[in-house]
């Protein structure tokens, strides 16, 4: 049995305050008008570059469809500067790795896209989950 | 990291920061209390209180043992609403466990009783509405018309005065004789203050961070900022926004950073607020946020691909 309620302790306002703060301040840009919500998409791809830049990173994948044709696609990641300081490098992501993205495509119907979730083949997740570099942010 | 928190904890009795005592000062070589470092302004305290703390203005200890508990749990995906269920927050480096959090007793960073924004005058209400009337319908049009922070060209909470920016929430003190320098990552600004030597600049001169000069006052650094311009706006505050800013460290992990904000065409009273600056052991890293801003031309084409959607759906109406 839980111990603890939580809000038991904690005023529930102080929670919903400190959460909507970090929501207000968690993407630099407008989500909405970036990517659309109603285009969510799952992709398979193999790493032909990260760019390793702010405010937000950007790894290109190449994706092969049924047929053998490739399409390149640009997905956003988070910031170098937090993915650095919990440990994260340059070798992490490496040309020729696949890789599958769960996230939602540009508005503009491009190919571009926002990670939700980047994951290796395995199932492991790319940035920062229990099995990266850094997951638990401890400095 | 630990030993930093406990020791703000320790100080941070009754809500206030105060000096450790038995514990000296560092110095520079010109005999100033050196504030240099990097140091991590990030917090789970809110900048307001909430209401049903009426005017309690600290935590219990028992009261802050579950704050800590729950800033080192993670939030569920599933659990967050708006913009946070589009990212997983630990894989965007996000999530409040992946930060160093500079914790404070206080019940929020504004002081005093009230602890709120006091209410905004009827004139800046009105000057606030029809700022935001005459761009809606136009957020979109050009770049111009996004908010200087996805413009790149200052952070929200840059300042001054300086509040947590959420994420990457780190800046570094540099000291000389004559001038301090605060570097805030987030997103690349360098303040240079002059201290003691000149007086604010003409009225006319008018920056992005205002005009900040320095003093000192005992072992406190004074910092007296003006002449910011019409498009700052701190909390919707005028271009005649004056902030008072005092930086006292009080011990070898921490800096208390007071500041006092003062615009009487915004708000009906001056109203003040207190955070610690945690030492972190750096390094701070550039922020080269325009360099790569894609975000930009994807937000105004995605608005041009709205449009266009609009327009072919208004051609299908008999």
């Amino acid at each position: 049995m839980r111990a603890t309620r939580p809000c038991a302790l904690l005023p529930c306002a102080l929670i919903v305050v400190g959460l909507l703060s970090t929501a207000r301040l968690a993407a630099h840009h407008a989500f909405g008008a970036e990517f659309d919500v109603d285009r969510p998409i799952t992709l398979k791809g193999t790493v032909t570059k990260m760019e390793w830049v702010n405010p937000h990173s950007w790894i290109h994948i190449d994706v092969k469809d049924a047929d053998g044709k490739v399409t390149p696609w640009m997905i956003e990641g988070g910031s170098p500067n937090s993915l650095l300081r919990l440990g994260f490098t340059m070798n992490a992501v490496k040309y020729g790795m696949e890789i599958v993205v769960e996230g939602y495509q540009a508005k503009d119907g491009a190919n571009r896209g926002v990670g939700v979730s980047l994951m290796f083949a395995d199932g492991k997740r790319l940035f920062l989950g229990s099995n990266a570099p850094g997951g638990k942010g401890e400095k | 990291m630990l030993s930093a928190m406990l020791v703000i904890a320790a100080l941070t009795l009754g809500g206030a920061l105060s000096a450790a005592p038995g514990w000296t000062v560092p110095r520079t070589p010109d005999g100033k209390p050196d504030l240099q470092g990097v140091w991590t302004n990030a917090t789970v305290t809110p900048l307001e209180r909430p209401k049903e703390l009426g005017a309690r203005e600290a935590y219990t200890d028992e009261e802050m043992a579950e704050i800590r508990k729950q800033a080192a749990t993670p939030v569920p995906t599933a659990a967050r609403g708006g913009t946070e269920a589009h990212y997983d927050f630990t894989q965007f480096g996000l999530d409040r466990t992946q930060s160093q959090i500079a914790f404070s007793k206080r019940t929020s960073l504004i002081v005093g009783p009230e602890g709120r924004v006091p209410p905004t005058t009827p004139a800046a209400q009105q000057r606030n509405t029809e700022r935001a009337a005459a761009n809606r319908g136009h957020e979109f049009d050009g770049p111009e018309n996004r908010p200087i922070q996805e413009r790149c060209i200052i952070w929200a909470n840059e300042g001054p005065p300086m509040l947590p920016p959420g994420y990457n929430s780190f800046l570094q003190i540099v000291q000389t004789p004559g001038y301090v320098v605060i570097l805030q990552e987030m997103i690349h600004d360098a303040r240079v203050i002059p201290i003691g030597t000149r007086e604010h600049l003409p009225p006319g001169l008018r920056r992005w961070q205002g005009d900040s000069i320095g003093r000192w006052e005992g072992d406190t650094l004074v910092v007296d900022t003006t002449n910011f311009t019409e498009k700052t706006r701190f909390r919707g505050s005028s271009e005649n926004l004056h902030v008072v800013e005092r930086f006292t460290r009080v011990d070898e992990n921490t800096i208390k950073y007071e500041f006092t904000v003062d615009d009487p065409a915004t708000w009906a009273k001056p109203w003040s607020a207190e955070l610690p600056l945690a030492k972190d052991k750096g390094p701070i890293y550039e922020y080269a946020c325009h360099e790569a801003n894609y975000g930009m031309p994807n937000n105004l084409s995605g608005a041009r691909a709205m449009e266009k959607k609009a327009e072919e759906a208004a051609k299908k109406q008999p």
